[in-house]
């Protein structure tokens, strides 16, 4: 039993002291959890002017990803982007691989509810979209004279074309207004989210051609062609191809001008994903007349073969010349064949295609066949779209013959879109189009029928809104039909 | 070198109190504590009632104090294994008295003495809680490398998945199931008062670590079971709660060795043995057919192929290959172990200090760990009042990991998914290279650790201790990665790349409580303890990469391109303070409430402080006069207990922030930003309340005791990754407070001395546990709707069924036709052939719940034969059961068209029909296995030679410990063991997916004690 008996009361100084540290702790508890953490950006650091050039950055760098890269915002892998995705659902690239959520997407049998790739591709184009809205706020409040705002509009607007064509009709925008609190929009539909691209665009154009502030001569020329050939493309996905063909000619665009991404090999995120998914590890692969309605992308691409178009330039994957499943034959695409090869995002080459449709559209095929021709007779072009190393000799494409019935001038048309424009996420929207705008079946221009792994084609004509999204509640699943061109 | 300077400064100074502090109104107490049989009994625990004085009895039982306040006290003697004793004892000035003191065996222990959060001491049966005491023997050091290992079926309710045979990985611990479905369910560690990692390390950019496919190293494995004393297992908020934000997952409280007073002691062992994997790893087959459509030749004309009409087999030509057999790997593991330590002082001031080194090869090239350990612990009294404890302990660990798991370059993926025929240069591995000329990838870690603790109590007042505990666990972690130029042929490795990763880790303690004795009259003792707590967790790592390495150079300085460099910070800070306030009558009821609050930094910026409350109850209603004494029933303790504790979020989940990305423009290289986290103000720590009842009680004169507890824990606020829309722009998730799990069950320990019978005796321990996991809800969206399920896998986490449960389509077969095989075709969906036979598989639901990914229910037994003081043996078996494993290798195997059922006519039905499922129907249900399992986990025998024979060797103990382990499974699991895991790192994550499996040990240890 323990005594109560006080037998001696030394250390009462001590004791005072320590009650002392104890009130000293109490008393000051923020200070003593207040944490630095030097890592990352806070909200309030990505304000002001001097933040402007890492939105931009931002903005530029997160459109990279979602187009064409290969490393999502949180350092995890992109397993899709919109060229593969574009490429995989269209005739231009055939899956070679294990994974279920790419072989569905390859099938045109895409589960929504569990696909992990495609709810990464999903997540990195709004990523990029709502980036370019960050920096256009930034510039509007900050900077609203300089020509970053133009830039960030063009690739606003090209993040809604994205979204328009590989994505079923039902794509919400929406935002984050303050930390947590969220403003969630409803769906919309192809329409709703092209009109919103070209008034984007033309904001940019608009932005461009009046800032007097800062940027070279040429920067601000470049966004004026970039917003002239975005406003284009959203025309002519809104059927209106007279208006997208026109202002559009060599004056204005000229067909050697380029706005691409730089891939880099600086960090993991600036590479080249699409080089990663085919070349490195043997994903993706390039087809041949996939599903019957495919072009001959392999045959007339092959490096070994008789035709040896440079613009889809392909070759054997070395080795046992099998993708990654061991089983299915490869071929590797030549456009993207290094980690930091850069992709052309829009060029003067699309803007003599959409004015060579725009003229088909005008019953004008002379003129369409006339610009086509001139495209494949322009040597340089080749070198410039890195077809050609530097110290091969300049080659032109022999001219095309003129085609018979207007079915046949249409489909030697979007041929030539498919070749210029391979893998660049431009496929998936013509053969949308080429249903939505030309008459033809889904069946007539998608690969259709046996698929070469176990099954067969699926009715997917777009890609379906991840699951992720029900939790906006102004999304309404049924708005979305992957079914619908 | 600071460090050392620093302790040498302590124990110089402590020496000096020590000396100063000699008291002179003081007088002595010594005696010796034997067993009924006269033996002595070592290391029983001397206590002087009410004052922070104790010792502990040398390996002859002698004990002695010194400097003892004269007056008259109450001793208490306590030893695991036996019943307490308390004697009256009367110190007089200058005088030094004597009591001796026979422990009788006990099969429960109720005065044993536990730590408890405040760095108080407390007998057991003062806590209306269950804590379990493990103490390592000889047997179990013989058979554990790590002191996961030496918990494995040691407590009920605690699980220890090691998760495969792969040295130096870390173990997956759950303690009374799983509660969190974002944060860690790895309990608290405290080594010596004070907050200790044990973090398994990630391979991301916070962690460092570099992936290898799966497993990855724990600081737990830091600790040498050698120098453990004790291991307290607290299971849950009941017993925890006054640990505040970071005990919902339970606490293991380590307490290392300490010297006793007396002459110098040395204890040294050596050990050695060998690991092997027995495992039989099945072929590679194909079969060789001819296309019907063009008569070309085929290795892949599989029994599917073949009724639907595509190919014809050839006879005779089912070819079979086997790279593990029949072009092994694998070579025969060695496992080495020394240690010396030496003990000793005197009563004023002791130490103990140990050295060690241990060395595990694997069984594979590249697999080893090794570690160096020193520790120095140091006590001393200062005075009558002031005992000061300093724990020292560095440990320099290297580890060498293959690769493995889910990794195309693992050694056992690339050869079970590789070729049905032998290659004379790639010997039918995958990726066409032998595992010889991958193990040029070469990924290490290298560890710097150094624990230091400092723990005074001064009895400032006859009535009011004070206790102070601060210390230090800090750890450099290098992590490195080098892939020489043009060795290893998969994706840009031909390059050659080179990764090197350091983390420093620093975990910080300070604690400080006073407590106030009181005897409010002479049957109502009154205990009320003061304190306030600090923790915290610092990480700053550095990350480098680089690639096209120069050949012959090993470092980034022979890198040429793509560099990435990286920085990892995190700072986590809780500032916590309690109360407690505990009424004891008659020292047989115990009655306590006790409130913790707590901060953190990591906690949303609108909320504050978080209040733990617990409450607990303990009756020894034996000891009560009106309780029938019988030897039947010879004691027993009632027990009840609630309490509560939380889990903090994690470094910057309740922040918003942006990340930094590059971009290149113009040849040019800028900076810009990226979303990195949607943060959520209001995030607060989960929070788990637990109650538990039971009893403990001793039978049939102490022969027989038993334990029963039930407990029932409901953890709220569970942090859920809420997913948001993608339309928003931002991550895809957010981290909210929403979700509830359960966790209930009931844990027993029946243990039992069965004879004893002319010096020899047979005695066994059995313990059993149940856990039913449940996941009450995932909380719901903005719109009202319940949150979906989250999907990994095959695994769920789905309301109201286990969380990570499996889940996937079921389906039934028949061989309808009793062909031998199981046929698709003709099912709906499936190819039509004309004159083929009926569909034979049929698609039974949607979604089906198929099990839980934690075993539900455990026990282990284990039997004792010993026979007088020189031969022991000793053996333990282990059942875990009432969970399913993914068994993903059979599964992937199947899909790479390389399983016996997709050929072999013979395979078994079940087989051919996963196969067909998982490939036709989207359902991979044939592959979640029932992974019950009982396994002979080890055996020992140990002879300890006779004090004679010892001395022969001019020894005063000799001990030799054969022992066994993993030497025998009983399961229905058919992939290569259901114990496996191939993503321990995760927190639910589990399938058997190309994983080492644990591997058969045989060792001998010789311990000599001078």
């Amino acid at each position: 039993m323990i005594s109560t008996r006080l037998t001696h009361a030394p250390g009462t100084a001590r004791m005072r002291a320590v009650l002392l540290a104890l009130v000293a702790v109490a008393c000051s508890p923020d200070r003593i959890l207040q944490v630095e953490d030097i890592d990352v950006a806070l909200p309030p650091s990505v304000q002001g002017a001097e933040a402007l050039p890492s939105l931009l950055a931002g903005a530029i760098g997160d459109f990279g990803t979602a187009y064409n890269g290969g490393v999502q915002s949180s350092g995890l892998a992109l397993d899709l982007n919109q060229v593969t995705l574009s490429g995989l659902i269209s005739d231009e690239l055939i899956n070679t691989e294990t994974f279920p959520t790419r072989i569905e997407v390859d099938q045109r049998q895409q589960q929504y509810q569990s696909n992990g790739s495609l709810r990464d591709a999903y997540y990195a184009i709004h990523q990029a979209r709502r980036s370019a809205e960050r920096a256009i706020e930034g510039y509007q409040e900050f900077g609203p004279t300089q020509l970053g705002l133009a830039e960030a509009l063009n690739l606003n607007a090209l993040s809604l074309i994205l979204m328009a064509e590989n994505y079923c009709g039902a794509v919400p925008v929406s935002r984050q207004t303050a930390p947590g609190v969220f403003e969630y929009g409803s769906a919309l539909s192809t329409t709703q989210l092209l009109e919103l691209a070209l008034a984007k665009a033309d904001s940019a154009l608009a932005h461009a051609r009046a800032t007097t502030t800062t940027g070279t001569a040429g920067a601000k020329t470049a966004q004026e062609r970039l917003a002239r050939i975005v406003r284009a493309r959203a025309l002519l996905n809104l059927n209106r191809p007279a208006e997208a063909g026109a202002n559009l000619g060599e004056a204005e665009v000229p067909t050697i001008f380029q706005y691409f991404f730089k891939h880099s090999e600086v960090t993991a995120r600036q590479n080249n994903g699409t080089w990663a998914t085919i070349s490195s590890v043997a994903r993706f692969g390039v087809p041949q007349m996939e599903g019957g309605n495919g072009l001959p992308f392999r045959s007339e691409g092959d490096t070994a073969g008789t035709v040896d178009d440079p613009r889809i330039m392909n070759f054997r994957r070395s080795g046992a010349g099998l993708g990654f499943d061991g089983a299915t034959p490869q071929w590797i695409v030549g456009k993207h064949n290094k980690r930091d090869t850069l992709v052309v995002i829009a060029d003067g080459v699309e803007a003599r295609l959409i004015q060579a449709e725009a003229a088909l559209r005008a019953n004008d095929y002379p003129t369409t066949l006339a610009i086509l021709n001139a495209l494949r007779a322009n040597g340089p072009l080749a070198r410039l779209r890195g077809y050609l190393d530097a110290n091969q000799d300049p080659r032109t494409l022999p001219p095309l013959l003129p085609a018979a019935t207007p079915a046949a001038q249409r489909d030697q048309l979007f041929k030539e879109r498919a070749y210029w424009l391979y893998l660049t996420s431009h496929r998936l929207g013509d053969l949308r189009r080429l249903v939505r705008q030309y008459g033809l079946g889904a069946e007539q221009v998608f690969p259709t029928g046996t698929y070469h792994k176990p099954g067969t084609y699926g009715a997917d004509v777009n890609s379906p809104i991840p699951q992720a999204e029900d939790n906006n509640p102004n999304f309404e699943r049924s708005a979305c039909v992957v079914t619908q061109a | 070198m600071r460090v050392f300077s620093r302790l040498g400064t302590i124990a110089l100074a402590l020496l000096a109190l020590t000396r100063a502090g000699l008291a002179q109104d003081t007088g002595a107490l010594e005696g010796r504590v034997t067993e009924t049989s006269g033996a002595p009994v070592p290391d029983a625990l001397i206590t002087v009632v009410g004052t922070n004085r104790g010792a502990r009895t040398t390996e002859d039982g002698q004990y002695r104090l010194v400097n003892l306040r004269a007056g008259e006290f109450v001793i208490r003697v306590t030893r695991l294994g036996y019943a307490a004793v308390s004697r009256p004892v009367t110190i007089a000035v200058g005088q030094t008295a004597r009591l001796d003191v026979t422990l009788a065996p006990a099969a429960v222990i109720i005065d044993e003495v536990i730590v408890t959060a405040t760095g108080e001491s407390q007998r057991r049966r003062e806590s209306g809680n269950t804590v379990n005491t493990v103490t390592p023997t000889a047997e179990r050091l013989a058979t554990s490398t790590t002191v996961a290992q030496l918990l494995e079926a040691q407590a009920p309710g605690v699980y220890i998945n090691s998760p495969g045979g792969t040295t130096g990985s870390a173990s997956r611990i759950r303690i009374r199931g799983a509660n969190s479905l974002s944060l860690t369910n790895e309990p608290l560690l405290i080594v010596d008062g004070i907050r200790v990692s044990n973090e398994i390390t990630q391979s991301n950019n916070l962690g460092g670590g570099i992936g290898v496919g799966g497993q990855g190293s724990s600081r737990f494995n830091d600790i040498n079971p050698d120098d453990i004393e004790s291991i307290e297992i607290l299971k849950g908020p009941a017993a925890a709660a006054l640990y505040g934000t970071a005990a919902a997952s339970g606490v293991i409280q380590v307490r290392t060795k300490r010297g006793r007073p007396g002459g110098t002691r040395w204890t040294t062992y050596v050990e050695g043995g060998t690991q092997e994997d027995v495992t039989e790893y099945p072929a590679n087959f194909s079969q060789v057919g001819r296309l019907v459509s063009n008569g070309n030749r085929t290795t892949g004309c599989t029994l599917d192929a073949q009724l639907r009409n595509l190919c014809t087999a050839v006879p005779d030509s089912l070819a079979r290959w086997n790279p593990l057999e029949q072009a092994s790997p694998f070579v025969t593991g060695t496992r080495t172990s020394l240690g010396l330590s030496v003990s000793g002082g005197g009563e004023a001031a002791n130490y103990f200090v140990s050295g060690d080194l241990d060395r595990d090869w694997g069984v594979l090239e590249p697999n080893k760990f090794k570690r160096v350990g020193l520790r120095a612990n140091m006590n001393g009294q200062v005075g009558s009042d002031l005992n000061i404890q300093v724990a020292t302990n560095y440990v320099s660990s290297r580890l060498e990991f293959p690769q493995n798991d889910n990794n195309v370059l693992g050694v056992l993926g690339g050869a079970l998914l590789g070729s049905a025929f032998d290659n004379p240069t790639s010997r039918g591995w995958l990726v066409g290279q032998t595992p010889a000329e991958v193990y040029a990838l070469d990924v290490r870690e290298d560890v710097e650790r150094f624990l230091g603790s400092l723990a005074a109590n001064w009895q400032a007042m006859s009535w009011l201790s004070i206790v102070g505990t601060t210390g230090v666990d800090y750890f450099n972690r290098r992590n490195k990665s080098t892939v020489p130029p043009n060795k290893v042929f998969f994706g840009a490795l031909p390059d050659g790349q080179r990764t090197a990763n350091t983390t420093d880790v620093w975990n910080y303690t300070a604690n400080g409580s006073a407590t106030a004795n009181f005897s409010l009259t002479p049957a109502v003792q009154s205990t009320t303890t003061l304190g306030v707590q600090f923790t915290q967790e610092a990480i700053q790592g550095n990350r480098a990469f680089g690639a096209k390495l120069l050949a012959g150079t090993g470092s980034l300085q022979g890198t040429a391109a793509r560099f990435a460099v990286g920085e990892a910070n995190t700072d986590n800070k809780t500032l916590g303070a309690l109360l407690q306030q505990q009424i004891g009558w008659r020292d047989r009821l115990f009655a306590t409430v006790a409130l913790r609050t707590d901060n953190n930094s990591a906690f949303g910026e609108n909320f504050g402080w978080i209040t733990y409350p617990a409450l607990s109850l303990s009756y020894v209603i034996t000891e009560e006069p009106f309780f029938p004494q019988t030897n039947a029933l010879t004691s027993l303790r009632l027990r009840a207990a609630y309490g509560q504790s939380g889990q903090r979020p994690n470094f910057r989940d309740a922040i918003t922030f942006f990340n930094t990305q590059t971009i290149t423009a113009g040849g040019t290289d800028f900076a810009g930003v990226t979303v990195g986290g949607t943060g959520n103000p209001d995030l607060r720590p989960e929070l788990s309340r637990e109650y538990e009842l039971g009893f403990e009680s001793a039978l049939f004169g102490d022969r027989i005791g038993l334990e029963f507890t039930y407990y029932d824990k409901k953890t709220k606020d569970l942090l859920v990754q809420r997913p948001l829309p993608g339309s928003l722009g931002e991550t895809q998730v957010q981290f909210a407070n929403l979700g509830t799990s359960t966790n209930k069950g009931v844990e027993g320990r029946l243990t039992a001395r069965v004879f004893e019978y002319r010096g020899a005796r047979f005695e066994f321990n059995a313990i059993g546990s149940t856990n039913k996991n449940r996941l009450v809800t995932l909380g719901n969206l903005p719109n009202g709707d319940p949150i979906p399920p989250i999907v990994f896998g095959p695994q769920r986490h789905v309301a109201g069924y286990p969380l990570g449960g499996y889940w996937d389509e079921g389906y039934t077969f028949q061989d309808l036709n009793n062909d031998g095989r199981i046929s698709r075709v003709n099912c709906p969906g499936q190819p039509t052939v004309t004159g083929g036979p009926a569909c034979e598989i049929t698609r039974t639901a949607d979604l089906v719940y198929l099990g839980n990914p934690l075993p539900t229910r455990e026990f282990s037994f284990s039997p004792r034969l010993a026979f007088r003081d020189w031969f022991e043996v000793s053996a333990l078996f282990d059942h875990k059961g009432g969970y399913k494993q993914f068994n993903n290798t059979a599964r992937f195997r199947c899909n790479f068209g390389n399983c016996q059922a997709a050929y072999d006519a013979s395979a078994p039905l079940w087989e051919q029909a996963r196969h067909l499922t998982q490939g036709f129907f989207q359902t991979d249900a044939g592959f979640v296995e029932d992974a019950t399992f009982t396994k002979l986990r080890e055996v020992a025998i140990t002879l300890t030679a006779p004090r004679d024979l010892a001395q022969r060797f001019r020894a005063e103990g000799l001990r030799l410990t054969l022992a066994g382990r993993n030497l025998k499974t009983w399961t229905d699991y058919t992939g290569f063991d259901p114990e496996v895991n191939s993503q321990p790192l995760n927190l639910f994550s589990n399938s058997d997916f190309f994983t080492i499996p644990p591997l058969r040990t045989f060792s001998t240890r010789l311990t000599v004690q001078f």
